[in-house]
């Protein structure tokens, strides 16, 4: 099973959303990293074949998804990451009103949505009005219905947002068993949704894929620029105007302890610390990151 | 083998000339062919008969609702004259009174068709296996069912109240409604997202204030001697509405999403 995205683009009339994307997904988890406008929902809307792009294809199995049509759709599960519901829908309408249109049997449907609504922990809510749950349990019902057709291809855009601590390892956890012999594709800014669970990543940029292989080789390209040191709290406003800060601890003492990225220690007594993804991403992404403070 | 892989396939083998195609790689071929589709994992799916079906409680139950209210509303209007509603007006007032009713009847259900857009729906059912054209067409057929109902009962309760003929009181309902449909249609068709309710919406109040309008400043237009010009627009109206239901549908085919999402 492989899905290829050849030379993918996508242009409107100011703008180059997605701009000449290849990229190979073989089953397992794929994390989309980057940040908001890079133009990971334009590549997944493409992807799931909801899109028409300017130019490229994406292929299932060697076959044009347009050509495939209802049979690429068939085995395919999807979660925008707008996603609404009718007002009058209860959990339950809404799964059994998702099964018909995926064109589940109704024998199948009433056993697929009681397995899903354990598994995602909604069962008591199933008589319930979606309008009056919370967020993260309405991102949840999403996911049910992403999940409903059982799909050899689930694309889940911004899956964790709303859900809380909790909701967010039992979710990674239902991937992880259900991602055997499938393709996942998750987008996300939380580096630490797809850190866990994702076999490899796909990094995106200004509409472009920039980086594509496992967290820990993309976590060795930041081998040598994290450090850690700790300094008096004082002298951490002047230090964060002039380093990329990844996080803060307080020590004893009066200190704080410093995680950052840079290509030379900065800090006095910074020690090397061990990378991980959130550093590259925050490495990758510095630029968007000052704009968007800027910003505001 | 279906017409369409058949001349793909054609196609494919002309751009091979020197291809020496032996029995034996034939065999192979078909082997393997049928050992993938064997190995495929066997899906059960429904057919367009019975997602039709399960739609009825989903779609109609709404739309239907409305409907039942129009259908109560024809009654008191044109069932039970001696009630008091159309006794003083009837039958003067009858043409009128058709055709402002089977405007809102148009009013009441089309709306529905756009739902998907209105509540951030479009972007999850159209990664679905039934297309956005087979939903619509679902949509449209429902809430037909529902409209050739009221529209029915309407003219079969005017009918035995009015004096006027039975192609007359016709001609009064279809034509405003078949107008309303092809304004709604147009609308759902062109207007920008999100805002086709509200603007199908004031589209049949203003074809309702214009029937008034026309009744009051040139009541030639429903006397006897204009049920001949009725009778054209209603089948030209006739003919743009299934045109405009095509489009509709061929629209929602080659359905893109805008940048910002919906």
């Amino acid at each position: 099973m492989e899905l290829t995205i050849q030379g993918l683009t996508k242009r409107y009339k100011d703008k180059t959303a997605v701009n000449n994307v290849n990229l190979t997904l073989t089953p397992g988890v794929w994390g989309l990293l980057g940040a908001n406008g890079a133009g990971k929902t334009t590549l997944m809307r493409m992807v799931a074949g909801i899109l028409t792009p300017t130019s490229g294809k994406v292929q299932y199995d060697g076959i044009e998804i347009k050509t495939l049509g209802e049979a690429y759709r068939d085995i395919f599960g999807y979660l925008p990451q707008n996603f609404g519901f009718y007002p009058e829908f209860t959990v339950t309408d809404y799964l059994q009103y998702m099964a018909s249109l995926k064109g589940l049997p109704k024998k199948d449907t009433n056993l697929k949505i009681d397995e899903l609504l354990h598994q995602l922990t909604l069962a008591e809510v199933r008589n319930k009005h979606i309008r009056k749950l919370s967020g993260g349990m309405q991102r949840r019902v999403g996911i049910a219905q992403a999940l409903l057709n059982d799909p050899d291809i689930l694309i889940l855009d911004e899956p964790t947002s709303g859900l809380d601590p909790g909701e967010r390892i039992r979710f990674r956890n239902i991937l992880s068993e259900f991602a055997q012999q499938r393709i996942v594709l998750i987008s996300t800014h939380i580096v630490s949704d797809v850190e866990y669970i994702a076999n490899r990543n796909a990094i995106m940029k200004d509409g472009q894929i920039i980086a594509v292989d496992t967290t820990d080789e993309l976590v060795k390209m930041m081998d040598g620029k994290v450090w850690q040191s700790t300094i008096p709290t004082e002298q951490l406003h002047h230090y964060e105007r002039t380093v990329r800060v990844v996080s803060v601890r307080n020590e004893d003492g009066g200190n704080v302890s410093v995680r950052y990225v840079s290509e030379s220690p900065r800090l006095p007594d910074s020690q090397t610390a061990a990378p991980r993804l959130e550093d590259l991403y925050l490495w990758l992404f510095r630029g968007e990151e000052a704009v968007k403070e800027d910003a505001v | 083998m279906n017409t369409k892989l058949r001349s793909k396939l054609h196609a494919a083998l002309k751009d091979q000339p020197d291809l020496q195609i032996s029995e034996e790689h034939l065999i192979q071929t078909m082997r393997a062919s049928r050992m993938a589709y064997q190995s495929r994992r066997q899906r059960e799916r429904i057919g367009y008969p019975a997602f039709l079906l399960r739609q009825v409680r989903f779609v109609a139950a709404p739309v239907w609702l409305l409907q039942g209210f129009m259908l109560l509303c024809a009654f008191w209007l044109f069932g039970f004259a001696d009630l008091g509603a159309v006794s003083n007006l009837a039958p003067r007032h009858l043409p009128i009174l058709l055709g402002c009713f089977a405007v809102f009847i148009t009013m009441i259900s089309i709306p529905f068709i756009g739902r998907s857009v209105q509540y951030s729906m479009l972007e999850t059912e159209m990664a679905t296996r039934i297309s956005i054209p087979k939903l619509l067409l679902t949509r449209i057929f429902i809430i037909g069912i529902g409209n050739v109902l009221l529209l029915s009962v309407s003219f079969l309760l005017a009918s035995t109240k009015a004096e006027l003929g039975a192609g007359s009181i016709a001609l009064y309902l279809l034509l405003p409604y078949l107008i309303a449909c092809c304004g709604c249609l147009f609308i759902q068709a062109c207007a920008h997202r999100g805002y086709q309710g509200f603007i199908s919406t004031a589209f049949c109040f203003s074809l309702t204030a214009l029937l008034f309008v026309l009744y009051k400043t040139a009541p030639v237009v429903y006397e006897q001697a204009s049920v001949g010009v009725w009778g054209a627009l209603c089948a030209l109206c006739a003919v743009i509405l299934i045109i405009g239901i095509n489009r509709l549908l061929d629209k929602a085919a080659s359905l893109d999403l805008p940048p910002d999402g919906i």
